[in-house]
């Protein structure tokens, strides 16, 4: 065990062993609790009893807390121009969206031009660079229904992503090495149709071994993820399946993330803090859900930030201005169908058994966006209903 | 290794050995870098899985291209694209002398793809004449993708154990976790200083402190009023003032006015001010570079 992962998972280790005598006692886990679990066979045999004979109680008092991050990135994302100048390239897509009314007026706007001198915003190459990142994108797509005909099931899929959002606040990773495991067991799948149930849970940390590697500076170890399987499986493995990952996918790992997306929008919006942890909490729902997985990162970062705006804004008409068209390249039609899947999510998820994003996103280093009165608005239903 | 003969041991690179080898079939000669996996061990690298990675979506002529990916139960081998040498061996070939149409050349594609890099969000964070490879033709390749990562935007804080010292800027010799394209541009100008000397390194302090007294001795002590913020990084400390004694005339002398204007901007101690490399690609420094070498587009 690596120290650098200091008192908290070691602390875990220590009520691990204290509580030894409790197992099998179904404890209410606290949102970022240790979330040990063996094997992924029991998920299709009744996850709510599998996740509260596995879900043990940690300390409750985190000593490092890790995700200042959320805000901080959302201010970074969003320190930029409040004055509005035409490009120079002028708004000339032709896709016009059907909600630009109240705004036709107003140009597209260069949300790079304050940035000169910021060399952390790459003012000199953010266009190209994003230009580059929807190239890898369309490169290595996610079909729909990729598991089809296959053992593992979407809702096996979902109980996976779901324990791995615990996992992954468990070890204190960055939000991109979240998002990256998750692209990664998704492409896998797609490429090995033999994967069974059984083995779905290896395949599951030896997905974010890999992005831990590679989106990390400290990366946790394999010993890590053994101990966090609950010796499900031992070392030899892990690094085995990482292997077979790594050959399947053919060591390509430059597929975008929504977040780099996300954080060009939140820009491109002015996002508030609110709007932009609204955005990534719509996102990790997105990542839990078999039916979301297929759409590509730039399209429903689009519909997230979107949808985060529209549920902050009291005038409903011109969320979708013709900046947030130019720098997303989506039109609202394009979008429309995936902002009401998302709204459809959040409805769902006060019931589903899936809850780590929703108690992930209760926390107040998250501003308890998930408990926003806004998503319990009638019109907020009417939209996931439409 | 049925596929390839191993003709000799080229060096060490950042996490294994390397060898010239020849294709068997088709008598192609090429460079294997050879990474052990052992099972008590962490599994891949995360510098091998990093530069494989990278390496497969960066193509471009001036970066060592990555052919193949051999995976074995216990190796890992990456088959690059053989080049003769590497700058530092033909540095040391020189005797003191280079030709400057060279030295223009070699930097110009050094910026060039160090441009193509940075518009394809990757940080080399190592470059110095040993990681840039040169052929018979006169190209040269950035190689060595160990120590690189892809960069979001905003860029998040990265490790700070990064660069060789020689060429590590003065805000990573300070601690800064926080960098950018600004990094390589430090390491750029070294090399470029470097490339017009002949190969006689500009900055080879012998530990950090030593590294940043060389650096102020030629640019003058960097003060929170030519560099906001310095006082804040994490290692910061008071150097004594030093007031540049010797001109760039004196540190780079076969180096013409417009080659000393160009080091001079890259040579920066304030990152943010340091020049990007798709800008110092169209300073006049390079407009009689023959066509030959501009137009040699990538790919």
């Amino acid at each position: 065990m690596a120290l650098r992962f200091g008192s908290n998972i070691n602390q875990t280790r220590d009520q691990e062993n204290i509580r030894i005598g409790v197992k099998g006692l179904a404890v209410d886990a606290p949102a970022a609790a240790a979330t040990k679990r063996s094997a992924l066979g029991e998920i299709g045999n009744g996850p709510a009893v599998c996740k509260g004979l596995a879900a043990r109680k940690v300390g409750g008092n985190k000593l490092n807390a890790p995700l200042q991050k959320g805000a901080e990135e959302a201010v970074l994302a969003i320190k930029s121009s409040k004055s509005q100048t035409p490009l120079k390239k002028a708004f000339s897509t032709s896709s016009i969206p059907n909600e630009v009314t109240s705004s036709s007026l107003i140009p597209v706007e260069d949300i790079d031009k304050d940035d000169k001198g910021d060399p952390f915003l790459l003012p000199e190459y953010v266009n190209d660079i994003y230009a580059y990142l929807r190239e890898v994108e369309a490169k290595y797509p996610i079909k729909k229904n990729h598991l089809e005909s296959q053992e593992v099931t979407g809702k096996m899929r979902s109980m996976l992503v779901d324990w791995l959002v615990e996992v992954h606040q468990e070890f204190h990773l960055l939000a991109e090495t979240l998002y990256l495991t998750v692209a990664i067991i998704d492409r896998y799948l797609q490429e090995v149709h033999t994967t069974t149930r059984k083995k779905l849970q290896l395949v599951g940390v030896g997905a974010m071994f890999l992005a831990a590697k590679y989106e990390e500076m400290f990366a946790p170890e394999v010993g890590d993820f053994v101990y966090i399987c609950a010796n499900t499986y031992v070392k030899a493995e892990i690094l085995q399946m990482e292997k077979v990952i790594v050959r399947a996918l053919n060591f390509n790992f430059s597929r975008p993330l929504p977040l780099h997306f996300l954080r060009r929008y939140s820009k491109a919006a002015h996002a508030l803090p609110v709007h932009h942890a609204m955005a990534k909490y719509l996102l990790e729902l997105s990542l839990v859900d078999y039916d979301m997985c297929h759409y590509a990162p730039s399209l429903i970062s689009a519909a997230a930030i979107y949808l985060a705006l529209w549920l902050f804004q009291s005038e409903k008409k011109g969320v979708w201005t013709k900046t947030l068209v130019y720098y997303t390249s989506y039109s609202y039609r394009d979008i429309e169908a995936i902002v009401k899947k998302l709204a459809g999510l959040v409805v769902k998820a006060g019931t589903s058994k899936y809850q780590a994003v929703n108690k992930k996103y209760a926390q107040s280093k998250f501003l308890k966006i998930s408990c926003r009165p806004e998503l319990k608005s009638a019109a907020f239903k009417r939209l996931a209903a439409s | 290794m049925q596929k390839y003969e191993k003709l000799e041991k080229i060096g060490e690179g950042t996490y294994g050995t390397v060898f010239k080898a020849k294709n068997r079939e088709t008598h192609e000669i090429v460079a294997l870098k050879r990474v052990r996996l052992d099972d008590d061990d962490e599994g891949v690298p995360s510098s091998a899985l990093r530069e494989i990675c990278l390496l497969k979506e960066l193509k471009h002529k001036n970066i060592v291209r990555l052919y193949d990916v051999l995976h074995s139960d216990k190796k890992l081998t990456l088959v690059f694209e053989h080049c003769d040498q590497d700058l530092k061996k033909y540095f040391d070939s020189l005797n003191g002398e280079i030709d400057p149409d060279i030295v223009k050349s070699f930097m110009y594609q050094l910026l060039r793809g160090l441009a193509f890099c940075h518009s394809h969000n990757v940080l080399h964070r190592d470059l110095k004449p040993q990681n840039l490879l040169i052929n018979k033709n006169g190209e040269l390749k950035l190689a060595d993708f160990g120590l690189a990562r892809a960069f979001g935007i905003p860029v998040k804080c990265y490790s700070a154990e990064v660069v060789t010292l020689w060429y590590r800027p003065p805000d990573v010799l300070f601690g800064a976790k926080l960098y950018t394209t600004s990094i390589d541009m430090w390491s750029a100008g070294c090399i470029f200083a470097e490339l017009a000397n002949a190969g006689r390194p500009l900055f080879p302090g012998s530990d950090v402190d030593d590294q940043l007294k060389r650096i102020f001795k030629l640019l003058g002590t960097a003060t929170e009023e030519t560099w906001p913020g310095i006082t804040q990084l994490p290692d910061y400390k008071p150097f004594p003032v030093y007031h540049p004694s010797m001109s760039f005339s004196q540190v780079v002398p076969k180096l013409n006015c417009k080659g000393r204007d160009l080091l001079q901007r890259l040579l920066v101690c304030n990152p943010p001010l340091r020049l990007p490399a798709e800008d110092a690609m169209t300073h006049p420094y390079f407009s009689d570079l023959s066509s030959g070498i501009k137009n040699d587009r990538c790919q």
